[in-house]
């Protein structure tokens, strides 16, 4: 009996192609900028390089006003772009990208990654014509990371819109054009097969199904192409190949749930239903939340039937039945308590200072029911955003509640800083007005002035102290006066004790000269600093009487502004806020809902079964009771 | 012998299932219109709240540090290989300013090319020395412990200073370097 498996493979095919990109674009989004040649661009990359988007875009947009970024204008714009786009802020995003591409200086590889961005903001908006059109502007320079990425989205928005054989051509370019990447080869294998190329799609997968993994991405990149692969197969009924790639996805990666339900598959599709039944076994003793394991609840009776086990059928799907109603009532319960809040009071409760594994951390310390389903609900993009910006949001209210704090810290500090300033003012502006400093200044030239005249001259009596000045004076005085008396044996005498003595005061002061040149010149040096200190202090001083006088009102002026501002924002965030967590609770619900919609089609199915089986035993005499 | 149809509908049924899961996934589900607005909402604050922290953050930067006396200190690594980063105490004219103790986030984004701002603060015009000690552990694992010092002359204006740690391939340590920006 053949199973129709065509519809199965080909709808598995593309939710994880979609999956699968978005988290290669992701990945290479994360490359290096180049080397921080401005202090402030460093610090944005700091923050950048632990995916704190926030404070990263405040400190960028801080340096662009203080104009801190002379050797990053463009890469800083760039990088301001991409950032706000991770921050979910597209609008902003899309400006800036804009605007880039109507500068005239901005080189090709910048105009480039602008368009790659823009294409990204229509595809993330869903408007993918845009976003092709974007992607037709992209040409000629550019770094390698736009060329995979662009072809990444390109490629992914060909797949969407069906336009297989375009998507090949595409990627092919890109292999051709050495710009290569384990995502482009799935992208490739992906599109071959949709085009009915199974065998081409088969060799690109399979290169990939046979990666060593060196990252937790790669190998979940290896998983999925496995796992597409598998399907693929299985939708041609080639069940011995499909097994074989099935059984190379982990066993307990993520994807090992939708692997042992393909396994199964074809196992049955071989009608080798003794051997189904290992992986869907295996499945069913797994968490019942997820629908693959759902799925061989009712896919385990069905081998059982086909193995003419009837009894062993009946039972298991009794089995089932009950774990459908049980699975349905703890989505009772689920739906119960994200309704009665719990859901919220968990995300407001969270680490805010977690980094990307913030979702992991969600669910440490608590067993509510109201993150019993959150794999599932976290694998609908809408309610992963939802959350993301509930979270954003909390971040903003801290943020705004820490300034609210300071704020008037900084008011009061300022109160006390201009009274302060109000008892300083009379001293310093009296040291403003005052002449003093000039007058040194004059007096230290002067001395400058004569010690240069007494080096010139090598004039040791220049340098002597008040002492020895007085001595020399009242000597030549002596000298004078003896010039002007007669020559006889009485004066020569005094001449000769005259000339004596200032000899040997000469002979002193040009033996202290040296030295005392040495010292003199070091005291003006020092003098000279000291004067350069006050002029300085001075000119603080003028700064300070002039601005800060001015300034305490502006700053005044400028703290209440903010005062009022923060706390409007504090209101908006707040209003957003309950607003946000009612759409999460909604979107959950409406989710948690179509479980239960499905799990309803189940148990019809499993009852329909039962008793068609129970028809069958009796219609071909077996006891299936037993 | 089964009954002919029993599995053939039971299958069916069963694909049918899968097929809403699988749609479930793949659905572009259209936004209900307040998610949109809401979403509008958020962008928008989001701007708002960004444009406040730059505006607060400047006032502040004006109003506690002044750039006639403002001194900034960063930090940088260079490859990293022969050390790694556990903390850096920051001395300046020998009184402790600042004591920052990294996360292995932080030193991953230092390793990356992030420079982080350690400390701002506030100096007269005239020299002062400023003193740098790291610790983490070094070559071969062993703790290390290392300081680092430049005396800098205050003038007019902000002084930006950056400590840098990079590998010197030649020694096989780490190199300490204090460097002053323009």
């Amino acid at each position: 009996m053949g199973i129709n498996h065509a519809r199965l493979a080909c709808s598995l095919i593309l939710p994880v192609l979609l999956a699968l990109v978005t988290t290669g674009v992701t990945a290479t989004d994360r490359k290096s900028p180049s080397a921080a040649q401005d202090l402030q661009f460093g610090e944005a990359l700091f923050y950048y390089f632990q995916e704190d988007w926030f404070s990263s875009i405040v400190r960028l947009r801080i340096a662009q006003a203080q104009e801190r970024l002379p050797n990053h204008g463009d890469e800083a714009e760039l990088l301001l772009g991409g950032l706000n786009l991770s921050y979910g802020l597209r609008n902003e995003a899309s400006e800036i990208f804009e605007r880039m591409l109507t500068d005239e200086h901005a080189g090709a590889q910048t105009r480039n990654r602008a368009w790659f961005y823009l294409a990204k903001i229509s595809f993330q908006r869903g408007d993918s014509l845009n976003a092709l059109q974007a992607l037709s502007q992209i040409s000629g320079d550019m770094t390698r990371a736009t060329r995979i990425e662009a072809a990444q989205l390109h490629s992914l928005l060909l797949l969407q819109l069906d336009q297989n054989d375009t998507a090949i051509g595409v990627l092919h370019a890109a292999k051709e054009a050495n710009t290569w990447s384990p995502y482009l080869a799935y992208n490739l294998g992906v599109a071959y097969i949709r085009s009915g190329e199974l065998e081409r799609g088969a060799k690109e997968l399979d290169t990939l199904g046979e990666l060593s993994g060196r990252s937790e991405e790669l190998r979940l990149l290896r998983d999925k192409a496995n796992l597409a692969l598998g399907y693929s197969y299985l939708k041609e009924g080639a069940t011995k190949q499909s097994r074989e790639s099935l059984e190379r996805v982990r066993l307990q990666g993520p994807l090992s749930n939708k692997a042992l339900l393909g396994t199964g598959w074809a196992d049955a599709e071989a009608e080798e239903f003794g051997r189904a039944l290992v992986p869907f076994s295996e499945l069913g003793q797994r968490n019942a939340t997820d629908p693959a394991v759902q799925e061989a609840l009712l896919a385990m009776p069905y081998a059982m039937t086909r193995m003419s086990l009837h009894g062993r059928a009946v039972a298991q799907y009794n089995d089932a039945i009950a774990t459908l109603y049980d699975e349905k009532d703890k989505l009772d319960g689920s739906i119960s308590a994200i309704r009665n809040g719990e859901l919220l009071e968990i995300l407001q409760g969270q680490d805010l200072r977690s980094g990307s594994g913030w979702l992991q951390e969600l669910t440490l310390g608590t067993r509510s029911p109201a993150l019993r389903y959150q794999v599932t609900l976290m694998a609908a993009h809408e309610f992963q955003e939802a959350v993301k910006n509930y979270r954003d949001l909390l971040v903003l209210h801290n943020n705004l509640q820490t300034w609210a704090a300071n704020i008037d810290a900084y008011n009061d500090m300022l109160s006390a800083r201009q009274l302060r300033f109000g008892d300083n003012r009379p001293a310093a502006e009296r040291a403003l007005r005052s002449d003093d400093h000039e007058l040194l200044q004059g007096h230290h030239r002067q001395l400058l002035t004569r010690l240069t005249q007494v080096e010139a001259t090598a004039d040791p009596v220049g340098l002597a102290d008040a002492a020895q000045a007085e001595q020399w004076e009242r000597l030549q005085d002596i000298k004078l006066k003896l010039a002007g008396l007669p020559v006889n044996p009485g004066t020569d005498a005094l001449r000769l004790r005259q000339a004596r003595v200032e000899g040997a005061l000469y002979w002193q002061l040009s033996s202290q000269y040296k030295p005392r040149l040495w010292q003199a010149e070091r005291q003006l040096v020092e003098v000279a600093g000291l004067l350069e200190q006050s002029t300085q202090a001075l000119q603080s001083l003028n700064a300070a009487s002039t601005v800060t006088s001015e300034g305490f009102d502006t700053f005044m002026q400028r703290i209440d502004t903010k005062r009022g501002l923060i706390q409007s924002l504090l209101e908006r965030t707040e209003a957003v806020h309950l607003a946000q967590g009612e759409l999460i609770e909604r979107l959950a619900v409406n989710e948690l809902e179509q479980q239960k919609k499905r799990l309803d089609t189940y148990i019809v199915q499993a009852r329909f079964s039962l008793a068609q089986t129970l028809d069958n035993a009796l219609y071909t005499g077996k006891d299936a009771v037993q | 012998m089964s009954h002919p149809d029993l599995p053939e509908r039971s299958v069916k049924l069963l694909l049918a299932g899968i097929l809403m899961m699988v749609l479930a996934g793949v659905a572009t589900a259209a936004e209900p219109p307040s998610a949109a607005s809401l979403d509008e909402d958020i962008q928008s604050l989001k701007q708002d709240v960004i444009a406040l922290n730059r505006d607060l953050f400047i006032l502040e930067e004006e109003l506690l540090y002044p750039a006639n006396t403002q001194l900034a200190v960063y930090v940088s690594l260079d490859v990293g290989e022969f050390f790694e980063l556990d903390s850096v105490q920051l001395k300046v004219d020998d009184k402790v300013v600042s004591n920052y103790l990294y996360t292995r986030r932080e030193v991953d984004a230092l390793h990356r090319g992030g420079i982080q701002r350690l400390y701002m603060g506030n100096l007269k015009a005239g020299e002062h020395e400023l003193v740098a000690i790291y610790t983490g552990i070094g070559p071969k694992g062993r703790d290390y412990r290392r300081g680092a010092s430049l005396v800098v002359n205050k003038a007019l204006g902000t002084k930006y200073v950056e400590l840098k740690i990079v590998d010197n391939p030649s020694s096989e340590q780490p190199d300490f370097s204090i460097r002053e920006w323009e």
